[in-house]
């Protein structure tokens, strides 16, 4: 055996033999043996009635050819299995019953298999030859059509529920699993083969044979045995996933990364990426990608049902994923302690798939009730129409089974309206209520109609001729009703919710449904707030056993505090009167108990206590999107502005027309410095209040923010001054600018002549005029005015010394007239009042203050150590319409020229 | 493709994607993972070592630190990770070996307190020494240990191929057949073989060509082991290959 030993170089093939074999071999001659003989056929290789005409396709597990079948005569595709993969004769049977089986599956979606056989012990078989290619080389092009991506995934959703009837799980689904014919029609392929070989190998194996698994569902890591057809519905929602976003849901180095990941961290949401996604297709994907397998559809065939609802602009059944989990965890605790003290988890995981399948074959729980007609022959009865109509959606709004989009939204319906179904796919629902309300002296007729949209056709329609005192009665019945028609299943309480009276004073009731109508509009003109407040007021006058009307008023009070009012003392206490009141009155009123969180949250800033309250708001409440926001501000407070997001989405949906509720969302987006998001969503608003002057306020903040100073310009310019947040805004603007002519002027003579401001307005205008006159150069006005300032806020601190806004203001005013200690005294009191630790939102406003005040007094190192920290950080600003500090506000705003000279702040503002 | 026999008689052993489950498994917590790269280091320690020599190194220092070098590829996650090639197992190693070669001080003062698993026989570490003075100083360590690796796991392929013969009582025959396996040789014909063998022309072709295709299974299997899909194995061939057709070049020149 050594014939070629001792000689440098091999005699057949000329290669080299320094590193000689000890048997005495070439080498290179042996590799070329080895690759003159593949594993698998070449082209042109006779495989029984096939010829293989060329390689299409070759992976972990096999090879796939075109091929020329002879009888029949056609094109098909031929795949072979490795003969790596197969161990044992045992192996080869296995995957031919494998294949047998999947062959069995005629489904107009399911790519057939003409035929199973084998060669020299290794398996192939034959199918229809897709000459459209996988999904995978074109799944970029779903990115843009939503439409049509759910459509396409709503067919394979039911290839899979056909398998899955027959008691075939696929296991392996990717779009390179998934195939077009030459006309585009899809087809799922490749059935059962992932089950082949997870039986021959373990998981580790598996998967280094299959490669990574991106589309694989999280408990095919924990345990396969188990796996069902819960594990398809997750591929499905990654597939999904890939095609809005371009990437699949979860990333990795190894497999087994990826597969960990998938089992601990929550997707992006898909709307982060591609603003296109439409919000319940987003939340069908999500739901398909929730981690326990129970928390997903419950079949196949309940994500195919979904997905053709979205495609035909129909409700969804999926509500916005985690919140619902948490609602069915709730639902599944009561019912099981109804039942049985101790549930074994087995069933309790059954309970919750009940509660799921109980949801799923209704087909109506969507739901809008929109704004009733005026017939009345004296207009100042419109306030009777909207209450009514208001008073029914509330009713109806407490019935869990239905989903009621939110008064705010259907308000926008109002007068003479277009296509019903046009405002149905608007709204995202499938039945409408309509009436009309007519009132002549005591005498009242009601008329209400309910719609089905996608055929307009009227399931119910009657009229009531009552008296006013009997208003309260016919709304129960009205609401009790449409509940009927639409088959909604109510619990006891809900049957009590509905029915019940809220006062039996008539005149207290006008007064309350007066109340409701500007309550109802847009919140942040201080002008319905005020009107609201008063008609509550009256209301509870009338009847003080009123508990529905306290709780409204402790809403307004609370949120008029924290967002539109003079946040005075004695507005605090009156939130916190009502809100104390109304819980006594009626301790299971959701209403009470989200007027009572709304308090905590936004009078005292006390987060653990409004949690607890809007946390049983929502479990009376689940129609009503103010509890949505309350929960989305209260997750943001803590730092968690992913599930902010999910909130304010959870919200969005119930109230899709809201300009409010986008309008905070916006504002959330801009604390987070996604502006371009947030800048969308005020275009939404705007869409509803065209030109409305708050969001073009914002959306002017976010331009400063961006140092876009000509259009901040170009948006504030036309705005009146009457608006204080408009007056601001525009001194900031000169600010930055530094020309100060362009506002002072108008500012001086605001101060001058407008003898309603209160305190608090004339404090923070005599801080804007400071800083002008102080970039005009006179610096001694400057101080007068800052002083001034100062001697209208110090009283309104001694009233509230904990309001973090009063010590903002505070601070920044000591700060510019040099009173170094009481500056940094005022600022560290903030950050001890909120620390970031406790609020995410308005610690670092504290720390914002504490930087501008170092700023101000010659503190350098501190002023810059503090801004270097914040730079990225998510959080309210103290000033305009509160943007986080941002680079470009570095370099614009004057308050921190003492730091332009330090070479370390030219580094941060020139370094990014 | 195999003949059903072959397939079957290849069973017992052989974690046919070793170097694929390593790449698979998030980290070596996971058992088969561990045992995995544990057998390939074992496997392929011999050129290694002789990279280690070729560097400069005296018999001992190589000695531990090829040892020390499995002992921390294996124990220590972020020296894998930090392998900029974690393609085939070949490169891998190649790539973690030059990065730690280039702290050679370092690298010895952690050798002496290194221990563990046992990744080199001593008694093969004799033979291995008798094979490096052997081998001419023309080749470039990064060559040596290329040409290394494809005569390793063909010796194991033959070895493998021969044990199935004489498993089966037929030693003689592959002892008369494998010089064919390097392709048909002036000595010996086809007709010498089938005269010596006594049988027909026709039944000698055949059995050839069924050892060749036996032994190409069990070298794609060898290399299989060592590569992170079946797809790999071809171009892992011709790489390997294509060292020994450069070096027969170069030499010619």
């Amino acid at each position: 055996m050594d014939l070629l030993a001792r000689k440098t170089f091999c005699e057949t093939c000329g290669s080299s033999l320094e590193v000689d074999m000890p048997s005495g071999f070439c080498p290179a001659c042996l590799l070329a043996t080895a690759l003159d003989s593949p594993d698998v056929p070449s082209s042109g290789s006779r495989i029984e009635d096939y010829e293989l005409l060329n390689e299409i396709a070759r992976g972990g597990m096999g090879i796939v050819y075109r091929a020329r079948q002879r009888t029949p005569s056609r094109t098909v595709a031929l795949k072979m299995i490795l003969p790596v993969h197969l161990r044992s004769s045992g192996a080869v049977n296995r995957f031919r019953t494998e294949a047998e089986a999947a062959a069995s599956l005629d489904h107009e979606c399911i790519l057939p298999i003409y035929s199973v056989g084998e060669q020299d012990g290794t398996p192939f078989y034959s199918m229809k030859f897709a000459e459209g290619g996988p999904l995978s080389a074109r799944i970029e092009n779903y990115r843009t059509k939503p439409h049509e991506t759910a459509a396409l995934m709503a067919k394979l959703a039911r290839a899979i529920a056909f398998a899955h009837e027959r008691g075939i799980l696929h296991r392996d689904l990717k779009p390179g699993n998934i195939l077009f014919d030459g006309a585009g029609k899809p087809y799922v392929s490749d059935f059962g083969l992932a089950k082949w070989l997870q039986c021959e190998c373990d998981l580790t194996q598996t998967l280094a044979i299959l490669g990574t698994p991106f589309y694989m569902a999280p408990e095919q890591a924990t345990n396969s045995r188990t796996v069902g057809s819960g594990a398809d519905v997750y591929s499905l929602g990654a597939i999904l996933y890939q095609m809005l976003t371009g990437h699949p849901p979860v990333s990795g180095e190894t497999p087994m990364e990826v597969l960990r990941r998938a089992a601990e961290q929550a997707p992006r949401r898909p709307r982060l990426t591609n603003h296109h996604v439409p919000r319940d297709l987003e939340t069908i994907c999500l739901k398909c990608l929730e981690k326990e397998p129970v928390s997903r559809y419950s079949s196949a065939v309940a994500l195919a049902e979904d997905l053709e609802r979205f495609c035909a602009g129909r409700t969804i059944q999926a509500r916005p994923a985690g919140l619902t989990t948490r609602m069915w965890h709730w639902t599944r605790r009561n019912r099981a302690i109804a039942g049985l003290a101790t549930a074994l988890v087995a069933l309790v995981v059954s309970l919750s798939a009940l509660v799921w399948s109980e949801h799923v074959p209704r087909p109506s729980n969507g739901l809008a009730v929109l704004p009733f007609e005026n017939l009345s022959a004296d207009p100042e009865n419109a306030y009777f129409a909207d209450g009514i109509q208001q008073e029914i959606l509330t009713r109806l709004s407490k019935i869990g089974d239905l989903k009621v989009i939110s008064r705010t939204s259907a308000e926008n319906y109002k007068g003479p309206r277009g296509n019903l179904r046009e405002i149905a796919k608007q709204l995202g629902v499938e039945y409408v209520v309509e009436g009309s309300v007519q009132k002549n002296g005591d005498a009242m007729r009601i008329s209400a109609q309910l719609t089905k949209t996608a055929d307009n056709s009227h399931l119910w329609a009657d009229s009531f001729d009552r008296t006013v005192t009997d208003i309260l009665s016919v709304e129960s019945e009205i609401a009790k009703t449409i509940a009927e028609q639409l088959q909604a299943k109510l619990t006891r309480r809900e049957k009590q919710v509905i029915a019940a009276r809220p006062t039996d004073n008539p005149e207290a009731y006008e007064a309350y449904l007066r109340g409701l109508v500007y309550a109802g509009r847009t919140g942040h003109i201080s002008e319905n707030v005020s009107k609201a407040r008063n008609y509550f007021k009256q209301a509870v006058g009338l009847d003080p056993k009123f508990a529905l009307a306290w709780a409204q008023l402790a809403r307004i009070d609370s949120v008029g505090y924290g967002e539109t009012l003079p946040p005075t003392a004695a507005s605090r206490d009156e939130a916190r009167r009502a809100a104390e009141t109304t819980l006594a009155l009626q301790p299971d009123l959701g209403e009470a108990f989200l007027a009572t969180g709304q308090y905590y949250y936004y009078c005292l800033s006390d987060s653990d206590a409004a949690e607890h309250y809007v946390g049983r708001a929502r479990q009376l409440l689940p129609n009503d999107s103010q509890v949505r926001r309350l929960l989305a501000l209260l997750a943001r407070q803590r730092g968690d502005w992913q599930r902010s997001e999910a909130y304010f989405d959870e919200a969005i949906r119930l109230d899709p027309r809201n300009p409010e509720l986008l309008f905070a969302h916006a504002g959330s987006l801009m604390f987070q410095r996604r502006f371009d998001e947030a800048r969308r969503e005020l275009e939404q608003v705007l869409n509803i209040i065209p030109d409305d002057t708050m969001t073009l306020v914002q959306e002017a903040a976010i331009s400063q923010a961006q140092g876009d100073l000509k259009r901040s310009a170009a948006l504030l310019d036309p705005l009146p001054l009457a608006n204080n947040h408009v007056l601001y805004a525009k001194c900031y603007q000169s600010l930055l600018e530094r020309s100060p002519a362009r506002i002072m002027p108008q500012l001086q003579e605001i101060l001058s002549t407008n003898s309603s401001m209160d305190r608090s307005d004339r404090g923070e205008s005599r801080f804007w005029l400071g800083w002008l006159e102080e970039i005009k150069g006179d610096h001694a006005a400057a101080l007068e005015n800052w002083r001034q300032a100062r001697d209208e806020l110090e009283p309104l601190l001694k009233e509230q010394p904990e309001y973090h806004f009063l010590i903002s203001d505070l601070a920044l005013l000591n700060g510019a007239l040099g009173d170094k200690t009481a500056a940094f005294d005022l600022a560290e009191r903030g950050t001890t009042i909120v620390p970031v630790e406790k609020n995410a939102l308005f610690g670092p406003m504290m720390i914002e203050v504490l930087a501008r005040v170092a700023a101000l007094t010659g503190e350098r190192d501190r002023a810059i150590d503090s801004l270097r920290a914040l730079l990225n950080k998510s959080y309210a600003g103290p000033l305009a319409a509160n943007p986080p500090i941002t680079l470009a506000l570095l370099r614009l705003d004057p308050m921190f020229d003492s730091l332009r000279t330090d070479p370390r702040f030219q580094r941060m503002i020139d370094s990014h | 493709m195999l003949s059903p026999s072959a397939s079957r008689n290849n069973g017992a052993h052989f974690a046919e994607t070793a170097w694929s489950v390593v790449l698979a498994a998030g980290s070596l917590s996971e058992s088969s993972a561990t045992e995995a790269l544990t057998e390939l280091c074992q496997m392929y320690w011999p050129p290694i070592y002789a990279y280690v020599r070729q560097r400069g190194f005296n018999r001992h220092d190589a000695q531990d630190l090829t040892q020390i070098f499995f002992q921390r590829i294996v124990q220590d996650e972020t020296l894998r990770r930090a392998s900029p090639a974690r393609g085939r197992f070949r490169s891998f190693l190649l790539g973690a070996l030059t990065r730690c070669l280039a702290d050679e001080q370092a690298y010895l003062r952690a050798v002496k307190r290194g221990g563990g698993a046992q990744f080199i026989s001593m008694d093969e570490v004799a033979s291995e020494e008798t094979h490096h003075r052997q081998v001419t100083m023309n080749l470039t360590p990064a060559d040596s240990l290329d040409a290394r690796w494809a005569v390793l796991l063909l010796e194991r392929a033959l070895g493998k191929v021969r044990a199935e013969f004489s498993a089966n009582g037929k030693e003689e025959t592959f002892e008369a057949l494998s010089p064919f396996l390097a392709g048909e040789k002036r000595e010996i014909s086809y007709q010498d073989a089938a005269q010596r063998m006594g049988l027909a022309m026709s039944a000698v072709k055949t059995h050839i060509h069924r050892l060749r295709r036996q032994f190409a299974s069990a070298v794609r299997q060898e290399v299989m082991q060592t590569v992170s899909a079946p797809h790999e194995v071809d171009d892992e061939l011709r790489q390997l290959r294509g060292v020994f057709v450069r070096l027969g070049q170069q030499h010619a020149l």
